[in-house]
Order: C-alpha cells, then sequence, then structure tokens
C-alpha cells in the first residue's frame, strides 16, 4: 500500500545525492530500522536495552543531568524526589540510543543551531498559520524522499524529529536509507532547507564540518 | 509598570495567537498530515513566547529555568508526537490529501 503511494504519479521522489552514500551504521544487527520495527536482532528488549544502557559510557552524566531537570522542574522540593527518583533512573536506562558519551559540539555551533531553530520555528509557524488564514487554504502536499547523509542513528532520530517543528516539513517514514516527508510548500525550497538543516545536525552531534 | 513586564506582556499576548492559529489550521486543514503540521509549527512558537514572557514577568531565573525546560520537553514531545502519529498514518497506508 506504501509501496503504491509512492509509486503514484504526483508524488515527487527526489534523490540529490548519489546512492551508496548512506551506510547503515556499523554494529547494529539488521540496520537500526529493525530496532525501531522490532525484527532481526535479540538485543532490542528492555532488559537488553537496560543492560546495555547500564554498561554505556556516560551513565553517571546522564543520571546527573536528568536529576538536576527533575529539581528544576520540582522547584527544589525535596518530597517530589519519591517519585523523582524512579523516573530519573528509569529515563537514564530505559534510553533507547546506543550511549556512546561522545556529544560535546562547539559552543558556536550550539550558537548557530539555536539561532537557525528559533528563526526557522518563527517562520514555520507564520507559514503554517497564513495557510490556515488564507480563505482558498493553500496546500500543495507532496512526499519527498531524502536519502541520509547523517551516519547514526540519533542523529538520524533527531533530525527526523526536528524537521516536524520547521516550516512546512513532517517525516513520515524513515528507513535505513532515506526518510519519507510530508511537505505542504514548495518542494525545492524544502529540500535546500532539508539539506541545511541536515548538515547543522551533522555538526552539532556527529562533531565534523560536512561538504 | 516596568520596560521588563511590558516586555513580558507583550511576548505572552504575541504568543497566544499561535495557538489559535494552530486551532484553526486543526479543524480547516483536509487531513492528518497537513494537521500535524499546523498543530506543531505553532505550539512550538506560541508556548515559548508565553514562556519567554512568563519567566520575564516572573523576574526569578529559577523560574525562568523552570518554564524554559518546560518549552524543551514539550517541544521533544510535540515533534516525537508529530512523528509517531505521521509514521503510523503513512505505515498503515493512509493517503494524504492532494496527492
Amino acid at each position: 500500500m506504501v509501496s503504491d503511494l509512492v509509486a503514484a504519479p504526483g508524488i515527487v521522489l527526489c534523490a540529490p545525492r548519489p546512492p551508496g552514500v548512506c551506510a547503515v551504521p556499523k554494529g547494529t544487527p539488521g540496520g537500526w530500522w529493525a530496532i525501531s520495527t522490532g525484527q532481526g536482532g535479540g538485543d532490542i528488549g528492555i532488559g537488553a536495552t537496560i543492560r546495555r544502557q547500564a554498561a554505556g559510557k556516560g551513565l553517571l552524566a546522564r543520571l546527573s543531568l536528568y536529576a538536576l531537570v527533575w529539581w528544576i522542574l520540582a522547584g527544589g522540593d525535596a518530597a517530589s524526589w519519591g517519585w523523582g527518583l524512579p523516573a530519573v533512573f528509569m529515563a537514564a536506562l530505559l534510553n533507547p540510543f546506543p550511549a556512546n558519551g561522545r556529544l560535546r559540539p562547539a559552543p558556536r555551533v550550539l550558537l548557530r543551531f539555536a539561532g537557525v531553530f528559533v528563526l526557522w520555528s518563527l517562520r514555520g509557524a507564520l507559514d503554517v498559520g497564513w495557510r490556515a488564514l488564507q480563505p482558498s487554504r493553500p496546500l500543495s502536499p507532496a512526499l519527498l524522499d531524502y536519502p541520509w547523509q547523517l551516519e547514526s542513528r540519533s542523529s538520524r532520530v533527531f533530525l527526523a524529529n526536528l524537521i516536524n517543528l520547521m516550516p512546512g516539513t513532517l517525516c513520515v517514514r524513515i528507513t535505513d536509507t532515506a526518510m519519507t516527508v510530508h511537505v505542504i510548500g514548495n518542494a525545492e525550497r524544502t529540500l535546500v532547507g532539508l539539506a541545511h538543516l541536515e548538515h547543522l545536525v551533522g555538526e552539532l552531534l556527529e562533531g565534523e564540518p560536512r561538504d | 509598570m516596568s520596560l521588563a513586564n511590558a516586555i513580558g506582556l507583550l511576548c505572552v499576548l504575541l504568543g497566544m495567537p499561535f495557538f489559535f492559529l494552530g486551532t484553526l489550521g486543526l479543524l480547516r486543514f483536509p487531513d492528518a498530515y497537513t494537521r500535524l503540521h499546523a498543530l506543531a509549527k505553532t505550539d512550538n512558537v506560541g508556548l515559548g513566547l508565553v514562556c519567554l514572557g512568563l519567566a520575564i514577568l516572573s523576574g526569578s531565573l529559577a523560574i525562568g529555568l523552570k518554564l524554559f525546560l518546560i518549552w524543551v520537553l514539550m517541544l521533544i514531545a510535540s515533534a516525537t508526537g508529530a512523528g509517531l502519529i505521521g509514521r503510523t498514518a503513512l505505515a498503515r497506508g493512509m493517503k494524504p490529501w492532494g496527492l
């Protein structure tokens, strides 16, 4: 059904990059897609996730970060830790992403990302608000296949979620090689924006400037 | 009214129309995908401005930090929720409107 959809006329299929660029992350049996679909590999259960996260790097950092978040949200209320401590431990241990503890974005990159995020958020909200206000309800939907340039599973998921908040894009499918994006505006301009965001996410999470 | 209070109030007032626009999109747009567009984008900015305004009005760093965290957590929930609904809809063969 879905493949019919994507092959149907009127749906733009784009391949802005040569095939073969998007490698499946190493060490992930069946590709990371298998994890989200529950296929392939025996390391996808809750017990396995907890064991992996408990053994992984950065557990202490995650525990401290989540405890800080709880402390701020609860306004320092001591009685709240009865709920807070189990929540903090569960969040740190049930994290589905590989714990590699490599995430140290340069402040300059972080600032640039924050600037783009705020500006594009505003643009996206005004754009969709304008479409909702117009009597003619101008929407020109299309599905785009966007091949991954990003290497790691977590940065791909981050990008897929990020674009849901950015102007005119919604991620509707994630595979090993590409994500399918539902767009409501100009498809070509959207692709340029996606490439820019992917570049930024690459710098932010994978730590190396991308071409 | 001090300048900070005026700016805070302005941010809250500027944020509220975004919730209206999102709701309008939810009611007017034709399918699940386009409605997700409307909600995810406008809630992000609407809540951001309201939280920013309230943080300025509160005059407290602790409350400001808490409101910022609430916004960030809502962003994560909103982006993840929109993605889950969108991916499930397509996986179940729901055809996007206009295609």
